[in-house]
């Protein structure tokens, strides 16, 4: 029962790690996001001064 | 003023993608409990169950 609950534990982080790597991905998305609208609000607002 | 405009924009902005990643991390947090739960719920019944499966051996050896 010991070494299967090692191998239990050691499947649970590998799904982790691949979850871990998705959810940094769609942080990634909304940080891109945040970059390209917050640059489109000061290009649209330097032009005018 | 349009400078203000312009300020709040980006404001709102800000505010958007930090409620976004907010609503992501806690999305992750909660289903990594989740499944953590499950699979401490699943262990311990499959070692209740090899328990009394001994137990039932046990009882009817002796």
């Amino acid at each position: 029962p010991t070494a299967s609950v090692g191998s239990i534990a050691a499947r649970y982080l590998e799904e982790e790690e691949l979850r871990s790597q998705h959810i940094l991905q769609c942080l990634n998305t909304h940080i891109e996001e945040l970059k390209k609208e917050s640059e489109k609000i000061v290009r649209h607002f330097g032009h005018q001064e | 003023c349009d400078s203000v405009k312009g300020l709040e924009e980006l404001r709102a902005q800000y505010i958007k993608a930090v409620n976004k990643i907010k609503c992501d991390m806690l999305c992750y947090i909660r289903e990594s409990k989740e499944r953590a739960a499950e699979m401490i719920k699943m262990e311990v019944l499959r070692e209740r169950q090899e328990t009394a499966r001994k137990m039932r051996k046990y009882y009817l050896t002796c």
